[in-house]
């Protein structure tokens, strides 16, 4: 883990259908970390991701990625997990990873290739054939398969099985580089728990806690116990 | 690194040649079965029947291809996997235009293949009968007998239609860009609750405006073109038509732009 600033964000907001989504959230992350970013439904996780990735708009205030506030030159450090809906339902998963191949520079062929084999995808297989699990497992593959300083996994572990989401996890570790860094949202750390690094969670409209996993759990049993703290009697 | 232009129109005209294929395949299943209905009901000689066909369903494959890529046009502009790709909401736009006219103009050439291998049973009729080049009630023989002036003019109406034709296709194009993007933006500034009403009426209310703004500019143009600047001898309606529609495509491309860039989010 190092510790060289890789994503700053300042007094950033964001309102969509007048209703304030993200207030003043304030961020700095440093490369080679695995985070967590957790938070209820409607939280903002996915918002703030999309903002990050440039593909949200309208916002106010700046988002720095690898010293570039530009949205293009944002997108070309990082990967964000795809939900492929840019392609037909009859597109053949050899097809997408053509696209992936010719539109980003920074695919990586033989790694796709090893997490192919890893997660058992056949690429003969039409995108509507496939499982939800399988669907997640592809997504997994092509945004790892890309050689980034950041990657943003959007909730990776939504509606899958025990064996997939475990197969994701070691992915995670297997393919992660020293330098990059992994943010990923979910309501639950059940799996990504031993190998986290930051813990970030979003409350309230804004970043309402952003600690290390070691401090966290220099204080309570688990990061799970932590986090539904911080709900108590709120229900 | 950013992506090139070059990489990016591939991957766009890629989709969209299958939907050019589909076009044609469905040119010639439709000629196919016009001709045999034809045949049954005597309603032409079997020699022109192929190119009737042919030319009667050519234009509604036109339609067919002209809406399918204007809505594939805007769910690569309005998707996530597109909108990620390192890439200017410009580069995106003018990809999504480009590889549009490039498709139409594949499909123009399958068509006239096409309109040519059903010409060829009507060519062997005539040359072997010596008839006249009767089509559609038309004597096209009249054609080999023009005077330099008279294809000259033929040819400047062909150019201009081609025009128009190519101009009107890029308006659809840009005109349902724009139509998708200024509801979206719409309904992103409204309440939830009324998200989808306030799409659906400021799509109407703006192609109702637009409708306006085309009828208005070109009695514009009419006045402009009595008064003398743009006068000439022949299609004097004809190149009115033609700026009006590129005065429009420009106007309607720079409020895209400025609507993908600033405020349409990928889905």
């Amino acid at each position: 883990m190092t510790n060289k600033e890789l994503l700053k964000i300042e007094h950033l907001d964001y309102r969509k259908n007048r209703r304030v989504i993200l207030h003043e959230v304030n961020l700095s992350i440093g490369t080679g970390h695995i985070i967590a970013l957790l938070g209820e439904n409607g939280a903002g996780k996915t918002t703030l991701m999309r903002i990050i990735s440039g593909v949200a708009k309208n916002y106010h205030g700046t988002v720095c990625l690898a010293g570039h506030e530009e949205e293009e030159k944002r997108k070309t450090h990082l990967a964000m997990t795809d939900p492929l809906k840019g392609f037909l339902k009859s597109s053949q998963l050899n097809d997408i990873v053509v696209f992936y191949k010719k539109v980003y520079s920074d695919f990586d062929s033989e790694r796709f290739e090893e997490l192919k084999d890893f997660m058992s995808i056949d690429l003969s297989m039409k995108l509507s054939q496939l499982s939800k699990g399988m669907r997640e497992k592809l997504i997994v593959a092509l945004t790892f398969s890309r050689q980034c300083d950041l990657y943003l996994l959007d909730e990776p572990f939504n509606g899958i099985d025990a064996m997939t989401r475990k197969k994701i996890v070691n992915s995670i570790l297997r393919w992660k580089s020293d330098d990059s860094t992994i943010i990923i949202s979910d309501h639950f750390v059940t799996e990504v728990a031993a190998i986290l690094d930051d813990v970030i969670i979003i409350k309230d409209r804004t970043v309402f806690t952003h600690v290390s996993a070691d401090e966290i759990l220099k204080k309570h049993q688990s990061i799970e116990s932590y986090y539904e703290s911080l709900y108590e009697g709120e229900e | 690194m950013m992506q090139e232009f070059k990489t990016l129109f591939g991957q766009i005209f890629k989709l969209k040649r299958k939907y050019v294929y589909s076009a044609i395949f469905f040119e010639i299943i439709a000629t196919i079965v016009l001709s045999i209905l034809m045949i049954f009901q005597n309603a032409a000689s079997p020699a022109q029947t192929p190119l009737i066909a042919s030319s009667a369903s050519f234009f509604m494959i036109d339609l067919y291809l002209l809406f399918t890529i204007a809505k594939q046009n805007n769910q690569i502009l309005m998707s996530q996997t597109w909108r990620l790709v390192p890439v200017s909401s410009t580069k995106l736009f003018f990809s999504s235009i480009l590889t549009s006219i490039v498709s139409f103009l594949y499909l123009w050439l399958l068509q006239l293949v096409w309109g040519i291998f059903t010409f060829i049973p009507f060519w062997i009729d005539v040359s072997t009968t010596n008839k006249n080049f009767y089509f559609s009630g038309i004597d096209f023989s009249s054609l080999f007998n023009l005077s330099e002036r008279q294809w000259r003019i033929l040819i400047e109406v062909m150019i201009q239609m081609l025009l128009i034709l190519f101009l009107f296709a890029v308006f659809i194009f840009v005109l349902s860009i724009m139509v998708r993007t200024f509801s979206e933006v719409i309904s992103d500034f409204v309440p939830t609750s009324k998200e989808k009403l306030t799409r659906i009426i400021s799509g109407i209310v703006l192609v109702v405006v637009i409708i306006y703004i085309i009828k208005y500019a070109g009695q514009g143009l009419i006045t402009l073109a009595n008064t003398g600047i743009l006068a000439s001898k022949n299609g004097v309606g004809n190149w009115e038509a033609i700026i009006g529609l590129l005065v429009g495509d420009v106007l309607i491309s720079m409020a895209d732009l400025w609507l993908l860039d600033r405020y349409v989010e990928g889905k």
